[in-house]
């Protein structure tokens, strides 16, 4: 269970830079029309036709389309537990509904996410109201997550270098550690961020 | 569990966006007032350090092994506020980037995790905080969080038409039990941890008189989420009760609706009927359990 945080996860920041009619779109359009999508998916009987739509807006946004495909695939392993009790319980036709309606919605969202940057999504979200706190909090967490992440990967390297048994307590004592260590980052964070003039007399 | 795009019907993921939207921004702004600066990277960092602490392993016997997923933790380290925006924050970029769990579904894991899930965490801490069950209250703060949300999840996938057999479900419940409980030990034994690492970091201990009011909320809390758990898993017996008192064939001479056409199509429609009843039955216990804590408060000052 234990995945390490690595490139695979940071696919988009290299899609969203590249360029394409789709990439130069403003940024509150696209999430606009990525959310009208989404609820046209959600109600619309007969949203399995957009499928055809899928692979020409991926292609007209010179995204390899496995890559996007397989990303949209990550919804999967819940959509099928699900689908599967729905199939058990005696509803195939809804099983199936649930299958491609949770798959096609990955991939509107997954489209999105590879053509702008998540800085322009975060900035089109809060031209439409959402709390300046929590798009900095989101900020933030993306911007630190490879580097925590990073870190608990060499605390974790460096217990079993050292022929830790894996038990309950040294896991615990690990992310005590991990949290004041982040505790004392965020502290650092502060510190250097006011020294350069940011939030002042805000 | 994050629902994903494709599960929610329309009436429930677009209610429980109504519900969440102002809640976040009200907390945002709770979080907000009062605290200076620095409060923004420390969220910020505890955001990325929850996504981390899931590297991190907790073995339980038998090959198997379990993480933290920390909505109590951040509950009793940040206070609700705070931990509530730090979750919709881990959220939004599960959902925007690791495809975990639906733009629109947003709202209802928000709601289930963000909100319900640290409600049901900071209540039991701060109500044993104080006393010498500290511990079981951490516990009962793990162990909540997460069953609250699974039972609210589960809930809103039967309300959407997303039907499971009867047995599932109890294994379902039975599952969701393991994986609650082994969060209130994880939390028990992290919280433990870090007094040893770096005492002097524990949040002052709830006045005395608040208590009551406290316990109040929590047991309407719970309740509530129940009720709504067992309303929309079993649909059909709100209407048996009703048969069963002998309301089925009065409803209509009963309420005389102001708007004919819209009730005939909400009647016409169950899935609908059963969104709109569950969530106006949620709505309708929050603002008892407001209205409730209010008079209680007001009755304890007089």
């Amino acid at each position: 269970m234990a995945q390490r945080i690595g490139r695979s996860h940071f696919v988009f920041d290299e899609w969203s830079r590249l360029r394409s009619p789709l990439h130069r779109l403003p940024p509150p359009l696209k999430l606009l029309s990525t959310l009208a999508l989404l609820a046209l998916t959600a109600a619309w009987p007969g949203a399995w036709r957009l499928f055809a739509l899928a692979p020409v807006l991926i292609l007209l946004a010179r995204l390899p389309l496995p890559g996007l495909l397989w990303r949209a695939a990550l919804v999967l392993p819940f959509t099928l537990t699900f689908a599967l009790l729905t199939w058990w319980a005696g509803d195939p036709a809804h099983a199936l509904t649930l299958l491609w309606r949770s798959y096609l919605s990955a991939l509107w969202a997954a489209l999105l996410m590879a053509t702008t940057p998540l800085e322009d999504v975060l900035l089109a979200a809060r031209r439409f109201g959402a709390p300046r706190l929590l798009v900095e909090v989101i900020q933030f967490t993306w911007r630190y997550l490879g580097v925590v992440a990073e870190q608990a990967w060499r605390m974790r390297t460096a217990t079993l270098a050292r022929g830790a048994d894996r038990s309950f307590e040294i896991s615990a004592a690990s992310l005590a550690v991990l949290f004041s260590s982040s505790y004392a980052r965020a502290g650092r964070i502060h510190r250097a961020m006011a020294a350069r003039g940011a939030g002042g007399g805000a | 569990m994050h629902i994903p795009d494709g599960f929610l019907s329309t009436p429930v993921w677009a209610g429980l966006a109504a519900v969440s939207a102002p809640a976040v921004g009200v907390l945002a702004r709770k979080a907000q007032s009062g605290l200076d600066e620095s409060r923004v990277p420390l969220m910020g960092v505890m955001g990325a350090f929850v996504f981390a602490a899931q590297m991190i392993n907790f073995p339980v016997g038998i090959g198997a092994s379990g993480h933290l997923l920390g909505g109590a933790l951040l509950a009793i380290t940040l206070g609700p506020a705070p931990a509530a925006i730090v979750l919709t924050a881990i959220l939004a970029i599960q959902a925007l980037v690791f495809q975990d769990g639906g733009l629109l579904a947003l709202g209802a894991n928000v709601f289930n995790m963000a909100l319900a899930g640290v409600l049901a965490a900071w209540l039991p801490y701060r109500l044993l905080a104080g006393t010498r069950a500290r511990r079981l209250g951490i516990f009962l703060a793990g162990f909540l969080s997460v069953f609250v949300s699974a039972c609210f999840c589960l809930g809103q996938l039967a309300l959407s038409g997303v039907h499971m057999p009867g047995h599932v479900l109890a294994v379902a419940v039975a599952v969701f039990s393991v994986t609650a409980a082994l969060e209130g030990a994880i939390t028990v034994a992290v919280v433990a941890a870090l007094e040893r690492v770096q005492p002097g970091w524990r949040r002052e201990a709830p006045q005395p008189g608040r208590r009551l009011l406290i316990l109040v909320g929590l047991a309407a809390f719970l309740l509530a989420s129940a009720g709504f758990f067992l309303a929309s898993a079993l649909p059909d017996g709100l209407e048996r009760v009703a048969g069963l008192v002998g309301l089925q064939g009065r409803e209509q001479t009963l309420f005389v609706s102001p708007f004919p056409d819209y009730e005939a199509l909400v009647i016409a429609n169950p899935w609908l009927r059963n969104a709109a009843a569950g969530l106006a039955g949620l709505l309708l216990t929050l603002l008892v359990c407001l209205l409730a804590g209010r008079w209680i408060s007001r009755w304890r000052n007089a």
